[in-house]
């Protein structure tokens, strides 16, 4: 067992990095696609803030087109000051923190702490995404200038919304947190397993 | 080493998992990202589409169309099916490629204030609810103005206005089935006479609406605001007009929105004027209005005669109109009234036979600000589900309409016609590049449309050219109607900014077009001198010398004028070719004074030497072998100190 309590380390700052990368990608996009806009207009969400995707240049508009078309319909401005913004974040560095100290504090509570926060994060994050989504496709102002139905606008995949195709995905920024979390999880498993075997709540048994 | 499986077991998950993640990936989206997406059309159906524009050297289009300039304050006429650009007629705005607004006449017309104008709809004459080739008429949306261009010599003769009490006439010059009036009437709504001062806080009732109509005199096409007259209406934003044809033709139909009435300082009218879900046609009986006028049932306000209709009953009456309407369209038997639902994605039809009886019944729903509103069920026939933003309609000759779709970049084609199998249902919808605003067809908007094809003008163009920089042009779509369905096969690329166009064959047009002025059709014939030895230059005061000037290949005659500093020079000049396309220049180097008479024609100009020493003048149009050898001499003799 000597191998995994000197391997253990890898996964676990790599987890760590992975968690620190994902503030650099986009969580979630939407692009939406129609006659006019034959290169897309869209949306990523980042862990800090709302913004346009990476590849906003060769797109035919981003988060301010965005913003512009959905006034019309009464949809409100999206914001960068929701307080997701502000938690998400904070939490991404609690959890890349208490994954290096996972990585050096060879306690079975430890990894089991920082895998529990970290899912919920994660369900914390997407029932915020969906429920902030909702509520943007709900709250539109009564007095908008065209009147539409309140819409679920799609999380995944391919959607009809009045003459745009709509396609959104998760990106990277949510890959890098899910990869993290797996190798987590993983490691936590592993040293549960090795400290039943061994009946301690050190995982390393210094020889 | 179970353990080791086991572990080798999650890692394989972990991968696995990722690879599902990123294998349905944002990046596959952006692989598929290109400038513009082509039509997908085979070669041998893009060699189909060429021949159908393609007009050799020496052959000629079918249809002129004239394409409104916009704020450019011209009118582009252009050739269909070849979408060449023929000629840019110059109206409201100084044109120096023609001399407009730098000679004596088209300042006086222009007047001294305004050197722009916006000009949205050109109105072709018409003679029993087609075009005649007389004259077009234009309209002026920024300063409340119409003016008409004579369709022998394809120029400007004649500005009308600013006409008293309109703001922002968008509505016109839409004409009447004979071309008794053309129309006008204020998108923006003012306190009237225009100059009266009210706080916007009083927009309700103090801010009015004002709806026009032109008197055009039948056989010169002069219009006279002395036999003209107004209605005033509540302060509702008059969009367009149409007048109605053969059993229709007494009436004219004009589209609001903001019939909220309400202007609020702070508050986006886009708001503010979207809120009701119907708003109007109003149909104003323009034959009766005519009538009440004769009986001196008006008041004179800013110099014009105003009828109230609140207080002259059965003129005016509205008709719900699904949301904000932009065109109001009747159709070519003159029976259905079309309003083009904007902000709702039908076009809402109207019968003309119900709007009457529905007046004799007094059907009345409510009465709006004094204005009487017919029950929507009691005039409303149909609506056609077109799409997103449905702005204008026209028709062809088989009985469909193609309404453009501003919102979805988008022509809908339905069916319109008693005894159509398709009457008010959708047919068709093509996509075109992109945000078309009006639509056009060949006499598309006459009682006798002829078909074949659509011409949608379209507000952006984004990109479907060669970059250009920030600045981009409008875009100009033909759409072929020969086939089962509609196809988009040539773009062109338009000056700023067509708004509508007229369609007409050119066999109506072309045999009154004269290219060469005689000396009956010169205008300023009373100024020419028809030969170089008739070129003179007389002093008629101290401070005055009015030249007597002529041009032919290759000379200016006389080639050296003298005055003295601070002269008032008035230059007649004289083109005395009589050969067509024998244009020549005139410009006099570091004096703003230029132009190009026609052949035949005499221009004038009037400025003051004011600053002595020899400056050359030239023929600025290229003519001739030897062109560059066409100048003279303007010396100006310093003032003595």
């Amino acid at each position: 067992m000597k191998l995994w309590s000197k391997i253990r380390i890898i996964p676990l700052l790599a987890a760590a990095v992975m968690v620190f990368l994902s503030f650099k990608f986009p969580m979630w996009e939407i692009y939406l696609e129609a006659n006019m806009y034959p290169n897309d207009i869209g949306m990523a969400i980042y862990a800090t803030h709302p913004g346009d995707p990476p590849d906003v240049a060769e797109m035919d508009g981003g988060l301010h087109e965005l913003n512009v078309l959905n006034h019309y319909i009464g949809m409100r401005p999206i914001r960068a000051d929701l307080p997701v913004f502000k938690i998400l974040p904070t939490l991404m560095v609690i959890i890349g923190v208490m994954l290096i100290l996972s990585a050096f504090i060879r306690k079975l509570k430890m990894i089991l702490a920082t895998v529990v926060v970290f899912a919920m994060m994660s369900v914390y994050g997407v029932a915020t995404l969906i429920y902030r989504i909702y509520s943007y496709g709900h709250n539109l102002r009564p007095d908008a200038a065209i009147k539409v139905p309140p819409f679920m606008p799609g999380i995944w995949g391919q959607n009809k919304l009045a003459q745009f195709t709509t396609y959104s995905y998760f990106d990277w920024g949510t890959y890098f947190l899910v990869i993290a979390f797996v190798v987590a999880f993983i490691v936590l498993v592993v040293d549960w397993r090795l400290q039943k075997k061994v009946g301690s709540g050190v995982i390393e048994q210094t020889a | 080493m179970r353990k080791w499986r086991s572990k080798t077991f999650y890692l394989i998950l972990a991968v696995v998992v990722g690879i599902f993640l990123v294998s349905w990936n944002a990046q596959a989206r952006r692989r598929h990202r290109g400038r513009v997406k082509g039509t997908g059309a085979s070669k041998s159906q893009i060699a189909k589409d060429a021949l159908k524009t393609y007009v050799p050297p020496g052959d000629f289009d079918k249809y002129y169309a004239f394409l409104s300039g916009g704020h450019s304050g011209n009118v582009y006429v252009y050739g269909i099916p070849s979408m060449r650009h023929i000629r840019t007629i110059p109206v409201f705005s100084r044109y120096s490629a023609t001399g407009w607004g730098y000679d004596l006449a088209s300042k006086k017309l222009m007047g001294d204030r305004l050197t722009w104008g916006d000009v949205h709809h050109p109105a072709l004459s018409e003679t029993k609810g087609d075009y005649d080739g007389r004259w077009l008429f234009v309209n002026d949306c920024a300063h409340g103005r119409v003016a008409r261009i004579d369709l022998r010599d394809f120029k400007t003769h004649q500005i009308l206005g600013p006409v008293p009490n309109v703001s922002g006439n968008h509505v016109g010059a839409y004409v009447t089935w004979n071309t008794e009036y053309t129309i006008m009437g204020s998108r923006f709504s003012a306190p009237i006479p225009l100059g009266t001062y009210a706080p916007v806080e009083q927009y309700k009732n103090k801010y009015k609406g004002v709806l026009t109509f032109i008197h055009v005199d039948p056989k010169t096409g002069y219009m006279d605001l002395k036999k003209s007259f107004q209605i005033v209406m509540p302060p509702w934003n008059f969009d367009l007009s149409d007048s109605g044809k053969g059993p229709s033709h007494e009436w004219t139909f004009f589209t609001c929105y903001n019939s909220e009435a309400e202007f609020i300082k702070g508050k986006p009218l886009e708001v503010v004027a979207s809120q009701r879900d119907k708003d109007y046609i109003v149909a104003v009986h323009w034959k009766a209005a005519e009538k009440a006028v004769a009986e001196g049932k008006y008041t004179m306000i800013g110099g014009m005669k105003v009828i109230d209709p609140t207080k002259v009953k059965g003129l005016v009456y509205g008709m719900y109109t699904k949301k904000s309407p932009h065109g109001v369209d009747v159709t070519p038997d003159g029976r259905y009234i079309v309003g083009n639902g904007k902000l709702a994605p039908v076009v809402v039809i109207h019968s003309f036979e119900k709007m009457l009886k529905a007046i004799k019944d007094n059907q009345i729903a409510t009465v709006d600000m004094g204005i009487p509103i017919l029950k929507e069920e009691a005039t409303k026939v149909a609506e056609v589900p077109v799409g997103l933003g449905p702005l204008h309609t026209v028709f062809d000759n088989k009985g469909y309409a193609y309404t453009s779709l501003f919102v979805e970049s988008a022509v809908a084609k339905w069916g319109w016609k008693d005894g159509n199998k398709d009457q008010w249902k959708m047919v068709d919808k093509v996509p075109i590049q992109y945000n078309i605003g009006h639509i056009a067809a060949p006499h598309g908007d006459t009682m006798h449309p002829r078909g074949g094809w659509v011409l949608a003008l379209n507000k952006l163009s984004k990109g479907t050219h060669l970059k250009i920089g920030p600045d981009e042009p409008e875009s100009e779509q033909l759409i072929d109607l020969s086939g089962p369905k509609m196809r988009v096969i040539y773009q062109a690329f338009a000056e700023p900014e067509p708004h509508y166009a007229q369609i007409c064959e050119a066999k109506v047009i072309e045999p009154n077009v004269f290219e060469v002025y005689t000396p009956q059709t010169n205008p300023e014939k009373e100024f020419a001198v028809y030969k170089p030895e008739k070129a003179k230059v007389v002093r008629k005061d101290d401070h005055t010398v009015e030249v007597f000037a002529c041009e032919i290949r290759s000379s200016i005659w006389p080639n050296v004028v003298e005055v003295n500093e601070g002269d008032r020079v008035i230059w007649h000049l004289t083109n005395i070719e009589t050969m067509r396309d024998e244009l020549h220049g005139f410009g006099i180097c570091q004096y703003n004074v230029n132009g190009v008479p026609c052949p035949g024609e005499t221009m004038t100009f009037d400025f003051i030497a004011d600053k002595p020493g020899v400056w050359p003048f030239y023929c600025t149009n290229f003519c001739s072998a030897l062109h560059q050898e066409m100048q003279g001499y303007l010396l100006v003799k310093p003032k003595k100190k």
